[in-house]
Order: C-alpha cells, then sequence, then structure tokens
C-alpha cells in the first residue's frame, strides 16, 4: 500500500530540516583557520616590515649624530671641561704653605729659634734645627707643639749644648694631613 | 564535519608552527627597536645639551683665556718659568740654581671618590712639571715670594722646602731649597 502523498511531503520536508551544528562547525574552524593566516601574513607582512624598517631609520639617525657635531668643537669642548675638572681637583689639593710658617712663628717660644727646616708635603714631616737658651726653653717648646692638634707625633732626634752655650736640637714634627692642606683651618 | 576537523588542525599547526615562532621573532625585533628608539633620545638629549654648551663655550672666550693660564694646555716650561723668576725678583730673592723634571701624566680622577670618578668619565688627565729651584733671601721677602706663589695665575703647589740659615751671623738671610710643583692640561 502507497503511503499517502501528504506523509510523503512530510517526511521530505523533515530531512531538509536535519540540525545545522556540521555547517556551524565548519564555519567556526574556517573562521579560525583563515584568521590564524591572516594574522601570520600580518605579523610576517606587515608588522616585522614596519619594525625592521623602524631600526633602520634609527641606525640612519645614529650615523648621522657623529655629523651633527663636529669632532674638533667635541673635541675642543671635551678639552675644556677637562680643565674645569682637573682644576677643581688641583684647587682643592692645593697647598697654601705660608699659613704653616705663619702658625710655625706663631707655636715657637721666643727663646727658641731655628737654624734649618725641612718639610716634605708627601710625609707631612716638619724637620726643624734648632737653638735654644735652656733645656726649659726647649722643654717647654715641645709642650707647646705637643699641645697643637696640628701635631700628631714628635720624635726628638738629638739635642745638646753647643759651643755658644745655647742648646742644639734636632727635631721631627709629624702633621697631619689637614694641617699640611689647609693650615689655616687649624689655626 | 571531517572538513571542520581538518580546517581546525590547520589552524592549530598554523598557530603553533608559525604564528608562535614570528612572534617570538617579532618580539626580539621590538625590543631591538624600542632600544634603539631610546638611544637616540637619550643621544638627542645629549647633542642638545652639547650644543647648548658649545654655544655657550664659545661665548666664554675669556673664561676660557683665563682657565687656559691657570691650567694651559701645553707644559709652557719657560711661561712657568718667567713666573717663578719674576716672582723672585719682585721679592728680592736671589735665584742660584734651577732644575725641571720631566713632565709626569697624572689623573684628577684617580683622586677623586668613586662618585666623582663615575661623573667625570670624559674628563682627560692632567700632567705635572717639578721645579727645584735654590734661592737665597731674607725671611721676609721668601714669605712674601710664597704668598705670591700661591695666589699666582698659575697653579704652583710647594712639595717640599729646605730652609737653612746661610750661616752670617746678625743677618737674616737664609738658603731655601724649593720643590714646586705645576700643572698643565694633558691633550
Amino acid at each position: 500500500m502507497a503511503l499517502p502523498k501528504q506523509v510523503i511531503d512530510r517526511l521530505n520536508r523533515e530531512s531538509v530540516q536535519t540540525p545545522g551544528w556540521s555547517g556551524q562547525l565548519l564555519m567556526f574552524s574556517s573562521t579560525i583557520f583563515f584568521i590564524s593566516l591572516a594574522v601570520y601574513g600580518g605579523i610576517v607582512f606587515g608588522y616585522r616590515p614596519y619594525l625592521e624598517k623602524q631600526i633602520s631609520d634609527f641606525d640612519a639617525q645614529i650615523a648621522d649624530f657623529s655629523k651633527t657635531i663636529p669632532a674638533e668643537e667635541q673635541n675642543k669642548l671635551v678639552t675644556f671641561y677637562s680643565q674645569i675638572v682637573n682644576l677643581r681637583e688641583i684647587l682643592r689639593q692645593h697647598q697654601v704653605f705660608s699659613l704653616l710658617l705663619e702658625w710655625l712663628e706663631k707655636n715657637t717660644v721666643a727663646t727658641v729659634y731655628y737654624n734649618k727646616m725641612d718639610f716634605l708635603l708627601s710625609s707631612g714631616q716638619l724637620n726643624l734645627l734648632g737653638y735654644s737658651k735652656t733645656v726649659d726653653d726647649f722643654s717647654r717648646q715641645m709642650i707647646v707643639f705637643q699641645n697643637d692638634p696640628l701635631v700628631l707625633r714628635i720624635a726628638i732626634n738629638s739635642m745638646s749644648i753647643s759651643t755658644n752655650n745655647m742648646w742644639q736640637f734636632n727635631i721631627n714634627l709629624f702633621l697631619s694631613d689637614a694641617a699640611i692642606n689647609q693650615p689655616a683651618t687649624q689655626q | 564535519m571531517l572538513i571542520s576537523f581538518v580546517f581546525f588542525v590547520a589552524a592549530l599547526i598554523v598557530y603553533f608552527n608559525l604564528i608562535v615562532p614570528a612572534g617570538d621573532e617579532e618580539q626580539r625585533v621590538k625590543a631591538q627597536a624600542i632600544s634603539r628608539e631610546n638611544f637616540v633620545k637619550n643621544q638627542q638629549v645629549a647633542i642638545s645639551q652639547v650644543k647648548k654648551l658649545i654655544s655657550s663655550y664659545k661665548g666664554e672666550g675669556e673664561l676660557r683665556d683665563v682657565v687656559s693660564s691657570v691650567l694651559p694646555l701645553s707644559p709652557d716650561l719657560a711661561g712657568a718659568f718667567s713666573q717663578l723668576s719674576g716672582l723672585a725678583q719682585v721679592n728680592r730673592l736671589l735665584i742660584r740654581d734651577v732644575t725641571v723634571s720631566t713632565p709626569v701624566n697624572q689623573n684628577a680622577q684617580g683622586n677623586n671618590n668613586a662618585d666623582d670618578a663615575v661623573s667625570q668619565p670624559l674628563a682627560n688627565p692632567f700632567s705635572s712639571v717639578d721645579f727645584q729651584m735654590n734661592v737665597v733671601g731674607s725671611y721676609s721677602d721668601f714669605k712674601s715670594f710664597l704668598k705670591n706663589l700661591e695666589t699666582n695665575i698659575r697653579i704652583f703647589d710647594i712639595k717640599k722646602i729646605t730652609l737653612e740659615s746661610s750661616g752670617k751671623p746678625n743677618q737674616e738671610i737664609y738658603n731655601y731649597d724649593l720643590t714646586v710643583e705645576t700643572y698643565y692640561q694633558s691633550p
């Protein structure tokens, strides 16, 4: 017995309305594939050439920098800068030796005098050869030196009575760095 | 369904085999571009500062002359000797002997603290020359000579000094041995 025509039509319609998930899946996966291809193409053919062009532009700028300021001008400026920097250092260490002489004058007992003085900057050592009227005068002189903050240490090398009935002495004063560099600050 | 699967797998292959390596490479190129960009920016700032310095340097001819008088660009031994002998003459000291040592290269940065050394990488070192002098004269004249020497336009530092009585009684005449150091800017 043949099926009625309505039934046959209905069956045909139902087959057309089969679920569309496979088509959607195809659409989805193909979209992902093409997007990934597009991203790769964008990176390789778009962004990377752009970055490489940027790098070459920067390289060209860097190469031009050396031409911006002539080498002669650079040298002159560096020399002037060096002079200023070195001057600051030299002036910082500049010695004012006359102040040390003034300090010695001020700190010498009236009955003591020197006939030889030797000063070596590198060691800060002041060697004095002199005379005092009496041993007491010499002692007072030593106490004056000993009490002065400029003097780190005293060494008495010799002391003896001389032909002119005065006491001849030979001493070493070891002076502090501050005293040697800027004696005025210690006065 | 099969085609969808193939697209999906192809998308994964494109992502892992092409996009990821290309992305890594792009990051490397980008890092290069950024470092060059920063370098260019820093250099541009530095160049503009140097240009300003050069323009101010060109306008400071008098200052340059003064600095070059204090720290000349050459040993200028004749100039230094002329200044020393002039000062001795002005202060009535008799020069008996002068010896000039070989110039010695020094480095101001070596004497600085670490911070200064870092901040002055461009500075060229300076050099020094020693003059050993033997002069004769009165003590007061010698003190005046020292004061003039210490405030002279060209810097002189006393490294060693020996002061000795000339042996003539009742005369304030002394014999002085000096080692004086002066400086110049190394090229």
